[in-house]
């Protein structure tokens, strides 16, 4: 009882086909940029950089100051995303409310849809990070000057190349429920907020 | 000899709007008994969908009690009462109001899904419910592709799913034809008279006092009658 509100929203949120791909589309946007962000970072400075001189620690700066900015425009797509997603569902609400469904419930459901989304979004550039990595191996063998090339070298060239690697992702998808939640507890607030009451009185 | 579903007791509810106070229900006072099958006939405006709200436990009055089933409304903790409308009410409203991107079958399913039955048992009633609305065939439909009658027959389903003590019916026919409306009204009755489900309709269309036990008048946040 306690997953199928959760996974019924999963279902609904394919069939609103268009605020479903916007979505989607814009979280995988949102994901890729900060991947990319993370990667950048990483061939530059490796994890564990520490500035050694004033021009390092402008650069390293200056990726911070991106990525900061990255996550705050993060958060307001988040905030919108979840108004919008609350403002589109308040009569559905309303009427799921009148039948019997909970605050919990209904919590459920539209949690079950962000989530949905943002796995969807993760998926989405997984399938877009195998196509690329692919095309880059490829590329590489054939232009190898060995055809055949060495595995060994070959494989970490080729992974290098790589813009969507599966540690900057899940680095990302950290970050991106990270700035979902003000936008998560603001939908949350907002349907807990719609009276069933509307269901009844709402306009034409 | 039938209990009594539902006493309303000296029941006012009173907005305000700006300085203005408007009185929405004035000292009203109603017993329905299980099983009946109520029509509270009145112009736009005059209250009956803020009866319903209070009647219901959507809302709560300014003053009086409401006894739903042996309990106040009144004073109940709103925690419970989405407990009691899962288990005791049905609403069926005058724009049917479907969930979109739901199929029928999900439609009327839905008020089932937060309880702790299972698939099957689920499946069953709703299509227990659908077969009696006789929505079969239209099952796997979203609301877009049926007609208002086939939108109300979905909706009447939904709120006989959960086998509601009550169902409130808010103008059950007021964006259908005439001829689909009379259809919709037969069906309401049938069920009542089948299931001895109380219904409490609420509407502004006099044509449908033929089809109660007993109806009354509101006017101006007053009722008025209750003859049979």
């Amino acid at each position: 009882m306690v997953l199928r509100i959760f996974f019924k929203a999963w279902r609904i949120s394919l069939r609103t086909t268009r605020r479903f791909i916007v979505f989607t589309v814009a979280y995988a946007i949102l994901l890729t940029w900060i991947a990319f962000i993370v990667r950048q970072y990483f061939i530059e400075f490796g994890p564990l950089f520490l500035p050694t001189n004033p021009g390092e620690a402008v650069l390293m700066q200056s990726y911070l100051v991106i990525m900061g900015w990255t996550l705050v425009a993060g958060t307001i797509m988040g905030i919108v995303f979840s108004w919008l997603l609350a403002h589109g569902r308040r009569d559905d609400i309303a009427v799921l409310k009148c039948v019997g469904w909970s605050n919990h419930d209904i919590r459920q459901l539209v949690l079950g849809e962000i989530i949905f989304i943002t796995i969807s979004a993760v998926l989405s550039i997984a399938i877009l990070g195998i196509l690329i990595s692919g095309f880059y191996f490829a590329t590489m063998v054939v232009l190898s000057p060995n055809p055949l090339g060495n595995p060994t070298v070959i494989v970490p060239a080729a992974l290098n190349y790589i813009l969507i690697r599966p540690d900057f992702i899940t680095i990302a998808l950290l970050a991106v429920m990270l700035v979902q939640v003000p936008g998560i507890l603001i939908l949350i607030w907002r349907t807990l907020r719609i009276s069933p009451m509307r269901a009844l009185t709402r306009p034409e | 000899m039938p209990e009594d579903i539902i006493v309303a007791q000296k029941v006012q509810k009173e907005y305000r709007r700006g300085r203005e106070i408007i009185h929405a229900l004035r000292d009203i006072s109603l017993t329905i008994r299980s099983g009946e099958f109520l029509v509270i006939e009145g112009k736009s405006g005059c209250g009956k969908t803020t009866l319903l709200n209070v009647l219901s436990g959507l809302d709560r009055p300014t003053d009086g009690r409401i006894i739903f089933d042996q309990m106040d409304l009144t004073v109940i903790d709103e925690r419970i009462l989405p407990k009691i409308r899962q288990e005791k009410i049905g609403f069926i409203f005058q724009l049917f109001n479907l969930i979109s991107t739901m199929t029928v079958y999900e439609n009327v399913a839905a008020p089932l899904w937060p309880t702790d039955l299972s698939r099957q048992d689920i499946e069953d009633k709703a299509m227990d419910v659908i077969r009696a609305v006789d929505m079969v065939e239209r099952k796997d439909h979203i609301p877009r592709q049926l007609s208002g009658g086939e939108q109300q027959r979905t909706a009447i389903a939904r709120a006989l799913v959960n086998k509601p003590k009550v169902v409130f019916a808010d103008e059950p026919t007021g964006d259908l034809d005439t001829k689909t409306g009379a259809t919709i009204m037969q069906l309401l009755r049938k069920l009542n008279q089948q299931e001895k489900i109380t219904f409490v309709v609420v509407t502004h269309d006099q044509e449908l006092i033929k089809y109660a036990d007993r109806h009354f008048t509101m006017s101006d946040g007053r009722l008025s009658g209750g003859r049979r």
